[in-house]
């Protein structure tokens, strides 16, 4: 029992307090450092703002240009959920057709992997040839790169039940779906999470991307127009937006996934530092 | 599941293969007449394998089984006898020979049985009620009339107040006593167990023993009992089958007269001795045991 835990058990606000502290305190401790050595150093070593804004600049710019940014960022948010809820819909199944068939496997890993080889930005104007200046490309942008890790996840997870436990099912009288549906699907589950924590960021990354090309809007298209006007200061704005978004959704997968597997030893064993 | 009713009802017992007597291996007990007789193993075999890769691993095992009664299986680790378990569920085919349950021939899984392992096979995500209720779940019948029955069997082997729990909020011996009343829910005539108390502790062993033999008692099951320990096979058993090194077959079988119930004490006895003493002696012959 940590300390913190102790005053929580005793109860009062003051314990919160020391919770809260025990919890957040480092990682901002570590930021507000950061910011401060960032600063300092651009000030003392006199770097023009176009090259290097200090944080107060950025900050300034955040505060300032905030309008901009707010409207940017639903554009970006539909295409990184649309991505990530494509790659979950299509990987998942995608997996299973692997695990189940020997001759999926071998068709569909070649295409899989080139498609993860070749690098997004090179392909992005084509996507816009076909579908157009709308959200569509960024949406199949976000999804090519965000379903690799899905699908090789759920594979893991799938493939990893112990050969007992399926007879256990099948002397069970249980048939392949409930076998699959009720054996081999949430013991996967753990593995599955994993994929989508990664998924979601790269999700992130290809949105962006994808907003790089053909766009009139949207965070990535915000990026590119500040930094062609050497606004070096908005496009660490933009930055420091685009990791809050991704923070804030890898937080909601982590809490589903707490929800959800509350069994799993990852799930359990969240303190062994302590 | 239906399907598979259907197909247990259709198939009538064949009249009874030619008394085999004849056949090595055999052991006929005095009292089992064919209304008395749960499992019949006829000149079984099994390989895996084939070709050159061809792997012997049951060599004509003949031997029937009473209802209600308590046979252990004991032999070297590896021997084959997990896969004499595996054949009689029906979940690997025989090469040859025949295997009959209650007068009906296994060609497929037979699913009026309850299987122990070795690992509990909980699943991580179901509490202790919800593992148990697995089974009417994957057997289509209604949960709901088998709840008050997991409750009874939880009572049983002494975890009532646990139906809530994760399995990982259990130890080894309380997860295999969950996986037991997983195997008894649906009241199977038969119960197969392989070795499973191999992963526990010797203390929890032993109280595992005891409380099989009185889930046992009062439930009168058939049980096929695999285990590597000599004083488990003959505490537990009513018969012990001695098994020979794959190819396995059984080297012999030994009828435990010890009175039940019967009581840790009973390992003491001259009798307990003289059979661990009999099969000890075995296991020397066979070459399984170096002085």
């Amino acid at each position: 029992m940590t300390v913190a835990e102790r005053e929580h058990a005793v109860g009062g606000g003051r314990a919160w307090f020391r919770n809260t502290l025990d919890r957040y305190g480092t990682p901002l401790a570590i930021a507000v450092t950061l910011f401060a050595v960032w600063e300092l150093g651009v000030r003392l070593g006199n770097v023009p703002a176009y090259l290097l804004p200090p944080p107060t600049a950025v900050f300034k710019s955040l505060v300032h240009d905030w309008k901009v940014i707010y409207l940017n960022i639903t554009p970006t948010l539909i295409a990184i959920v649309g991505g990530f809820a494509l790659s979950v819909v299509i990987g998942i199944p995608l997996a299973t057709f692997i695990v189940f068939s020997r001759f999926a496997e071998r068709i569909l890993y070649p295409p899989m992997i080139a498609s993860q080889a070749i690098p997004k930005i090179a392909i992005a104007p084509l996507f816009v040839v076909w579908m157009g200046f709308g959200v569509m490309p960024k949406i199949w942008i976000a999804f090519l790169i965000a379903f690799f890790p899905v699908v090789i996840d759920t594979v893991i997870g799938l493939r990893s039940v112990q050969p007992e436990m399926l007879q256990l099912g099948r002397s069970m009288g249980g048939g392949t779906l409930r076998v699959f549906l009720k054996l081999r699907l949430p013991n996967a589950l753990p593995n599955i999470f994993g994929g989508l924590k990664v998924a979601i960021t790269l999700a992130v990354v290809g949105a962006i991307t994808g907003e790089f090309v053909g766009s009139q809007s949207g965070l990535g298209y915000l990026l590119t127009s500040a930094s062609g006007q050497m606004d070096t200061a908005l496009v660490f704005a933009v930055l420091l937006t685009i990791s809050i978004i991704a923070m804030v959704l890898f937080m909601i997968i982590e809490t589903v996934e707490k929800l959800v597997i509350p069994w799993h030893s990852s799930m359990r064993s969240r303190n062994v530092g302590h | 599941m239906a399907e598979r009713h259907d197909w247990q009802a259709e198939s009538t017992p064949r009249a009874r293969p030619p008394a085999s007597a004849s056949v090595i291996n055999v052991e006929t007990a005095p009292h089992a007449d064919a209304a008395d007789t749960l499992i019949r193993f006829e000149r079984v075999t099994k390989y895996y394998g084939e070709g050159d890769k061809r792997v012997h691993v049951v060599d004509d095992v003949s031997f029937t089984a009473r209802r209600g009664e308590f046979i252990s299986i004991l032999g070297p680790s590896g021997c084959g006898k997990s896969t004499m378990m595996m054949l009689t569920s029906g979940l690997i085919p025989v090469s040859s020979g025949t295997i009959e349950i209650d007068g009906t021939r296994i060609a497929e899984p037979y699913t009026d049985l309850g299987i122990v392992f070795q690992q509990d096979l909980l699943m991580d995500w179901r509490r202790v009620l919800g593992n148990i209720l697995v089974q009417p779940e994957f057997r289509g019948l209604r949960v709901k009339d088998y709840e008050a029955r997991a409750r009874e069997l939880l009572n049983l082997v002494g975890l009532a107040g646990c139906e809530d729990k994760y399995p990982f909020e259990l130890s080894g011996g309380m997860r295999q006593r969950v996986a037991i009343c997983r195997a008894l829910i649906h009241n199977p005539n038969l119960l197969l167990m392989d070795e499973p108390f191999g992963a526990l502790d010797a203390l929890t062993r032993d109280q595992m023993n005891l409380d099989l033999q009185r889930i046992w008692y009062e439930n009168k099951k058939t049980v096929l009992f695999v285990t590597h320990s000599i004083p488990e096979a003959v505490f537990l058993g009513d018969r012990v089958f001695v098994m020979a090194p794959a190819p396995t077959k059984i080297r012999e079988s030994i009828e435990i007269k010890l009175p039940r119930p019967r009581d840790l004490e009973i390992r003491e006895s001259p009798a307990f001795a003289a059979y661990i003493h009999r099969i000890t002696q075995l296991f020397y012959q066979m070459g399984i045991l170096r002085s």
